[in-house]
């Protein structure tokens, strides 16, 4: 049995509404909405859903940068919802985030050696003198020359802005990484480069992943268990083989069946849902998926479902759908 | 070609587009030639930097000024020349006769306008009709592409619209005078992948029904082969390839775009343990190599690539590419 790192429990976060003549909270936006699921040492879970679900938000609620309502996250043995300002400085080490946005969230006035070192000089990592040392190191498994160290962001391209990146996330050895749409923002030949690094680095590294995307065929390279997000919950979850070869909620099947294929003799074979994500100030009744779902039955709009094994006899199984019709 | 071809409704011809860069003057198109027949639809695929946006822009005379400037070639819109036209001759020509879609539909309208109010001055602007109207012509424009009670949308502002509703308002835009050309410029980048699918199924649609060329711009492969009959892969400023849609697919002829098509993250029966890619990036448009410019990331690279550029000629597939060792 693999060891578990990363364990989330019914975790919630909601954002305020509000509103009325005193702007006092009126309501509450189930950003999201009960999460639970775990990570074993050295593997990533790939987390997808379309924008508005709640995926990013759940990813920063993990790492504490995002207020939670409830729940609990517990990384390595510890309890991160529960530490104080010291006890998170210490986990944080242990647990870094890389963006979507390789521009926006590197430092244009600082260069790469700079961005690099800045998390072993905070957590005063080894000695000063070898810090450089190491950044030239980190910069190399992440597949850059060691003469790009004293130029800035903004002379280098998405690509190798992510590389940068994820040499800083790598700076302190985390053994969790929460990876939120890295490779969103780059031309497809370039994608391809970043999610093979990542998959090298995991293995080199043993370290676990939340991978976060709206692609589904981009979660499949990466990840060993998937979960499907909508509105807030976990609506599927499966090893990725399995999540692949069949899924079972009507949401999932519409996600892989959306996906625009290079391949133009292809026909679609199921029709495709139409409408949109309903409005989190107005929910639906029942199911959240019920009215845009082709198979929808009345007790779908009566009654939500729960997350449950697919195949109830067999408890531990990892395949989890939340559908009246299994 | 056969003797029944029919008319081009748009025809480049040695396209040069100039940019003042603080490096010096670079060019974002090279000497580029293509056509769009009435009724047809082309892909045109590439990544970031490689023209496909510049191209689109050109067509409209939209190329922001000073900056940059068409420096040579030809814009043939259904027989009327683009280049040479004035500005004012310009603003009939947009809408009328091409329109555009733009990836970012928020961006892309007035946030202080009602949908309404924008759809009205378009049409106006083009006909002449009363503000009553076109108001009602903007509510049939509405329901063609699909949106639910286009009477109550109508007179609401386009932040109370999802990214796919606006995205419809932007097409029921941009056909509202029934244009000849269409150019969609990403319009399906910003949308979830479900909504994707709904706004590119409208698009096809009223291609079809009005008869349309259409230009379709994507970086994705993926959305090309559900939508177009040919396509074109730029690289640097230039055409690299060109070639119906089902023959591009099956067998493509350029490195780069086997190496594009190869390195599009999809679904796989069996999951690779290492996906291919194309080595090295896109380079600066500043400072080209000598020769081919995709020779530092080709895989059949050869010394005669690094001194002389491959010129476009025509294949025995009947298309075209730009390439000495073609696959």
């Amino acid at each position: 049995m693999e060891e578990t790192l990363v364990q989330v429990k019914d975790l919630r976060t909601y954002y305020p509404i509000k509103g009325g003549l005193l702007n006092r909270r009126v309501a509450d936006l189930k950003a999201v909405n009960g999460v639970s699921l775990d990570i074993p040492t050295g593997q990533t879970f790939g987390l997808v859903g379309e924008s508005g679900c709640g995926k990013s938000t759940f990813g920063r609620s993990l790492l504490r940068l995002q207020k939670v309502t409830s729940g609990e996250v517990i990384i390595d043995g510890e309890n991160i919802l529960s530490l104080d300002r010291a006890g998170l400085m210490k986990a944080r080490k242990d647990m870094q985030i890389i963006f979507q946005d390789p521009y926006g969230s590197l430092n244009p006035r600082m260069t790469v050696r700079e961005i690099v070192r800045e998390p072993l000089d905070t957590h005063k990592v080894g000695a000063k003198a070898d810090r450089n040392g190491e950044v030239m190191r980190l910069l190399e498994v992440c597949g850059l020359r060691q003469t790009v160290a004293d130029r800035y962001p903004h002379e280098f391209s998405g690509g190798q802005r992510q590389r940068v990146g994820i040499a800083r996330a790598l700076a302190l050895k985390p053994k969790f990484i929460v990876a939120d749409e890295p490779v969103s923002a780059l031309d497809v030949s370039v994608q391809s480069q970043i999610l093979n690094l990542i998959g090298d680095l995991q293995e080199e590294f043993g370290i676990s992943f939340l991978f976060i995307s709206h692609d589904l065929a981009v979660v499949q390279h990466i990840s060993h268990e998937v979960g499907v997000m909508y509105f807030g919950k976990l609506v599927e979850r499966a090893p990725a083989e399995e999540l692949y070869s069949s899924p079972k909620h009507p949401y999932t099947k519409t996600l892989l069946e959306a996906i625009p294929q290079p391949d133009p003799t292809r026909n679609r074979t199921e029709v495709l849902v139409g409408g949109d994500i309903p409005s989190h100030l107005d929910p639906p009744k029942g199911c959240p998926f019920q009215p845009r779902c082709p198979v929808a039955m009345p007790e779908c709009a009566e009654r939500e479902p729960e997350l449950k094994p697919v195949d109830s006899d067999d408890c531990s199984s990892r395949h989890q759908v939340s559908c009246w019709l299994y | 070609m056969t003797e029944s071809a029919p008319k081009p409704v748009l025809r480049i011809r040695d396209l040069v587009v100039e940019f003042k860069t603080e490096m010096g003057v670079i060019r974002a198109l090279d000497k580029i030639s293509f056509e769009v027949m009435a009724g047809e639809s082309l892909g045109i695929v590439g990544e970031s930097g490689c023209g496909k946006s510049v191209t689109a822009l050109s067509i409209l005379k939209l190329i922001p000024s000073p900056a940059g400037r068409i420096a040579e070639g030809s814009i043939e819109l259904d027989g009327i020349e683009v280049v040479s036209q004035p500005e004012h001759e310009m603003r009939k020509v947009r809408g009328a006769l091409a329109s555009m879609i733009f990836q970012e539909p928020m961006t892309a309208l007035n946030p202080v306008f009602t949908i309404g109010n924008q759809m009205v001055e378009v049409i106006r602007v083009h006909q002449k009709v009363s503000k009553t109207k076109a108001k009602k012509q903007a509510i049939e424009m509405l329901r063609t592409v699909n949106i639910e009670s286009p009477e109550k949308r109508i007179d609401q502002y386009p932040h109370e619209l999802s990214g796919g509703m606006r995205q419809r308002v932007m097409i029921a835009m941009a056909l509202s005078c029934s244009p000849k050309l269409l150019i969609a410029d990403e319009p399906t980048t910003a949308l979830d992948v479900t909504v994707q699918a709904q706004v590119m199924e409208e698009i096809k649609r009223l291609q079809q029904e009005m008869n349309m060329g259409l230009i379709l711009i994507t970086h994705d492969l993926g959305v090309i082969a559900e939508s177009c009959s040919r396509v074109l892969v730029m690289y640097c400023g230039k055409i690299i390839e060109m070639a119906e849609t089902g023959e591009l697919y099956k067998n493509p002829r350029h490195p780069y775009t086997r190496g594009l098509l190869d390195s599009i993250p999809r679904v796989r029966k069996e999951k690779l343990k290492t996906l291919p890619t194309i080595k090295g990036m896109v380079p600066d448009l500043a400072d080209l190599p000598k020769g081919c410019r995709f020779a530092d990331r080709c895989p059949k690279v050869e010394d005669r690539c690094r001194t002389e550029e491959p010129p476009l000629e025509d294949t025995e597939g009947g298309g075209k590419v730009a390439c000495f060792h073609p696959n």
